[in-house]
């Protein structure tokens, strides 16, 4: 079977026992495959694991010669529709990785700088908000630049959950001290 | 801000990670410059600090957004917002007696109980920094949505102008010139007028370039 993918004409279609697979032909610009998620094999080619919803559709197709994809496709090189597109195992990777790094970050590195701060070296405290910091940025970039990762969409839930918690937390530190306070006569 | 950040046609995801970025690190710089300037000795909140902060979280989002002109709309919206956080900061430093101003016992003069109680009753500068960034806020919303060509400029400038020159009623500033909180002030104001300046030479070119197109 032929794809038309996204304008691309000529597509191969390859089933695989991972999945299916689109191989690109020659020629065609190597912007405009990036753009589409293709990523290049060890052979040379330009490769593109379809989502399940983009192979289930083919699979309809199956007795056709040549298949458009999408079936009322955009222009030639135009990105596709984020709601119909999966990410790539390269972007998966890339993703997984820096949320492995912010989780590190957020609780092991943050947790170990102020255990080692309580132990006589007061001046390292501030790197713990540091740390904390850039591991909340580094979820935020995940989560804009892969929208699709779950490991991304995971951390901030936790993230968030542990910032409200944090809130109440705080809360109600700041009730017990002003109820101390009333307490204590001399105040 | 969020929605001032939609209505300017930041993607909404995008406005929403700005909202979980922009307190966390406001708080952070807010605590570090206390720090810093103290040599490490006390922790407390700095106003200075809390905006560089936001600018910070203003830098950080406008460079991950995949649209690069997201930087300058979020950070526009950003100072119109500012006086507002601001003013709410302040009613804090009220209610709490910190941050209190010299001795006086006029009209509208507090005196506080607790950690900060002392002798005589203070002027309320709080209170009259709240009210005054409060105006400053509203002004700047009806200025910025009526779409007035140097609204955030003159919110810039007229923000840290309106700070400086009310730290001199603060009772800290006793026996100084200038306190470090005037003097980030001065630089800021500075800023906001040579930004000013850019941006009415930028609008003179663009002007002019259109009537020479239509010409």
């Amino acid at each position: 079977m032929i794809v038309n993918y996204y304008g691309i004409c000529g597509c191969e279609c390859i089933w695989d026992q991972n999945g299916l697979f689109l191989a690109a032909p020659a020629g065609v610009q190597v912007q405009s495959l990036k753009q589409l998620g293709f990523y290049t094999a060890a052979d040379g080619r330009w490769y593109k694991q379809l989502s399940p919803q983009e192979s289930a559709y083919l699979d309809s197709m199956k007795n056709m010669a040549v298949v458009d994809l999408p079936a009322k496709g955009p222009s030639f090189g135009m990105t596709p529709n984020i709601t119909f597109d999966a990410e790539t195992p390269e972007d998966k990777k890339k993703a997984n990785t820096m949320c492995i790094i912010s989780l590190l970050l957020m609780f092991c590195v943050n947790p170990l700088i102020v255990e080692i701060s309580r132990n006589g070296y007061e001046n390292i405290t501030s790197i713990s908000g540091f740390s904390g910091l850039a591991a909340l940025i580094l979820m935020i970039y995940v989560r804009v630049k892969y929208p699709k990762n779950t490991f991304g969409k995971v951390l901030m839930i936790v993230y968030i959950v542990f910032f409200v918690l944090g809130l109440i937390w705080l809360t109600l530190i700041m009730a017990m001290c002003a109820s101390c306070m009333k307490d204590c006569h001399g105040f | 801000m969020f929605i001032l950040n939609i209505r300017k046609g930041i993607q909404k995801r995008i406005a929403l990670y700005m909202l979980l970025l922009l307190p966390v690190m406001s708080l952070f710089c807010a605590v570090m410059l206390t720090s810093i300037t103290s040599g490490g000795k006390s922790f407390g909140l700095s106003s200075v600090g809390g905006l560089v902060g936001v600018y910070a979280a203003v830098i950080t989002m406008g460079l991950i957004s995949p649209t690069r002109t997201d930087l300058p709309v979020m950070a526009e919206t950003a100072t119109v917002m500012l006086p507002l956080m601001y003013s709410v900061s302040k009613v804090g430093c009220f209610l709490a007696g910190c941050c209190y101003g010299f001795e006086y016992d006029g009209i509208f003069a507090v005196e506080y109980s607790g950690q900060y109680a002392h002798e005589c009753p203070a002027f309320p500068v709080q209170a009259a920094e709240t009210i005054s960034f409060l105006l400053i806020f509203l002004i700047g919303v009806i200025l910025y949505t009526k779409k007035m060509r140097y609204a955030v400029q003159v919110i810039f400038i007229t923000s840290a102008s309106a700070k400086c020159m009310l730290d001199f009623l603060r009772a800290s500033h006793d026996g100084i010139i200038l306190s470090l909180t005037q003097v980030f002030c001065i630089i800021l104001a500075f800023i906001g007028v040579v930004w000013l300046i850019v941006k009415m030479k930028n609008s003179g070119a663009e002007s002019s370039e259109i009537i020479s197109n239509n010409l």
